[in-house]
């Protein structure tokens, strides 16, 4: 930091967020306006302890002081003061609610000898096989729920392998601490685009999985890499 | 002009705008606003005014921009349905989805079951889950020159500009340029550039390119 004639540190406060993500702000006191805006462009492009500056603020008073915050950002590491073994990543199980068609339900071919089925008007009938009044008459939908499985850190480098497999079935979900909801039966999770936000000389990215519906998993027809790959960009 | 300092504030934020707000203080005899204190903001993108409660001074504050270089980078994802049948690999002989899963041109459905008369997963299917991502650039600029290639490719197949995010070439995706946003500032330009990620198959070369 460039501090002219009159000017000099005040103080500095650190903070690791449970991402990672290791924050600088340093105050410093100027003289002036001039000298405080002179220090905040000359920070531009500068690191400090390795974190790069990411923006300043400053307020003046009417006698010409002015008390202006530095900001640094970058990522934690092992090399950094007693950082606890939870920094650096943050899972997440988000369950929701979806209504889905009812022909998609894994009990649909139960449901079908038991209350009937019009193929022509893709319905139930209004009386079940012995007669009775159908309680799924009218019914067209099924509550279901889906789950994203997402895991939020920091990192120096964008990881290469981030971009591979976009929109495909992953069968191997890196979980850390939170156990698999899906190991004991036949569900599979879908790797979604990957979120990327830049902090500092860091990157902070969350990447999210979806939990297929209950019967056979996200089907390999539509969501394997070999399916989705079939038309290479240079053929379209 | 007959005027006093009374201090300020700025800020620069991690797309390298720089906002300063300037205050000064302006005698008043009769409580009106001097004139010199709306002449003075003519330097500023904004200026704002108020009498302090003795009523002997007019507080005017002025705000002004500047840009100082930095850059920010965020890559987002968003997903869709699709109409199962634009599927790249709806049609592929043999061992497509149509195939596999018993299509029905006439009717445009899946029947209920399998080839093999086993209870068919699609039936009902009539969508499946795309997904795109959508890359941005945000930067203030001085001169609109300073971008490089702002107005170019405009909705057409294009690489994102990235200087931050090191993104591969994915062989079965591509990208498509947004338009630009771009709000001027007083002297400097506020920039935000956007690439979408296409879907499987990438966008289509007849008509984005």
């Amino acid at each position: 930091m460039s501090l002219t004639d009159g000017s000099f540190l005040l103080g500095e406060k650190r903070s690791i967020d449970k991402t990672g993500l290791y924050k600088i702000s340093r105050r410093a006191f100027f003289t002036s306006k001039a000298a405080a805006v002179t220090g905040t462009y000359r920070e531009v492009g500068n690191e400090y302890d390795e974190a790069l500056f990411v923006g300043a603020g400053g307020t003046g008073d009417e006698a010409g002081n002015w008390i202006c915050t530095f900001n640094y950002e970058k990522v934690a590491s092992s090399r950094d003061d007693n950082p606890s073994v939870d920094i650096g990543l943050v899972e997440e199980l988000d369950f929701s609610s979806i209504q889905s068609p009812i022909q998609t339900s894994p009990n649909f071919a139960t449901l079908v000898s038991t209350y009937g089925w019009d193929d022509a008007t893709q319905s139930f009938p209004k009386k079940n096989s012995v007669g009775d009044d159908s309680p799924l008459y009218g019914t067209t939908d099924f509550l279901s729920y889906s789950c994203i499985y997402r895991q939020t850190q920091t990192f120096s480098e964008i990881p290469d392998s981030i971009f591979d497999h976009i929109g495909t079935i992953d069968d191997n979900v890196p979980f850390k601490k939170i156990r698999d909801p899906a190991d004991s039966d036949e569900r599979t999770w879908l790797y979604l685009a990957p979120k990327i936000a830049s902090r500092g000389n860091a990157f902070q990215i969350t990447q999210e999985w979806m939990l297929s519906g209950f019967g056979t998993g996200w089907i390999p027809e539509i969501y394997s890499q070999d399916s989705l790959s079939v038309l290479q960009t240079s053929n379209n | 002009m007959s005027f006093e300092i009374i201090g300020g504030s700025f800020t620069l934020d991690r797309t390298g705008l720089f906002t300063q707000t300037d205050r000064y203080a302006f005698p008043t005899s009769d409580g009106s606003l001097p004139d010199e204190a709306e002449s003075f903001g003519a330097a500023y993108e904004e200026s704002s005014f108020s009498v302090d409660e003795s009523g002997a001074f007019w507080v005017g504050e002025y705000r002004a921009t500047d840009a100082q270089g930095l850059i920010s980078e965020e890559l987002d994802f968003s997903m869709h349905e699709e109409p199962i049948q634009s599927h790249p690999n709806f049609l592929t002989e043999g061992t497509g989805i149509a195939a596999v899963y018993k299509y029905d041109s006439a009717s445009n459905s899946f029947a209920k079951t399998k080839p093999d008369g086993s209870p068919n997963p699609l039936y009902g299917c009539t969508s499946y889950l795309a997904m795109t991502a959508t890359f941005r650039k945000q930067q203030t600029v001085g001169n609109l020159d300073e971008v490089s290639g702002l107005f170019d490719n405009i909705s057409k197949i294009d690489d994102p500009n990235a200087d931050l995010i090191d993104i591969p070439t994915i062989t079965w995706r591509n990208w498509l340029k947004l338009t630009p946003k771009v709000t001027s500032r007083a002297g400097v330009f506020e920039v935000s550039e956007a690439w979408m990620l296409s879907g499987a198959g990438g966008w289509n070369s007849k008509i984005y390119a």
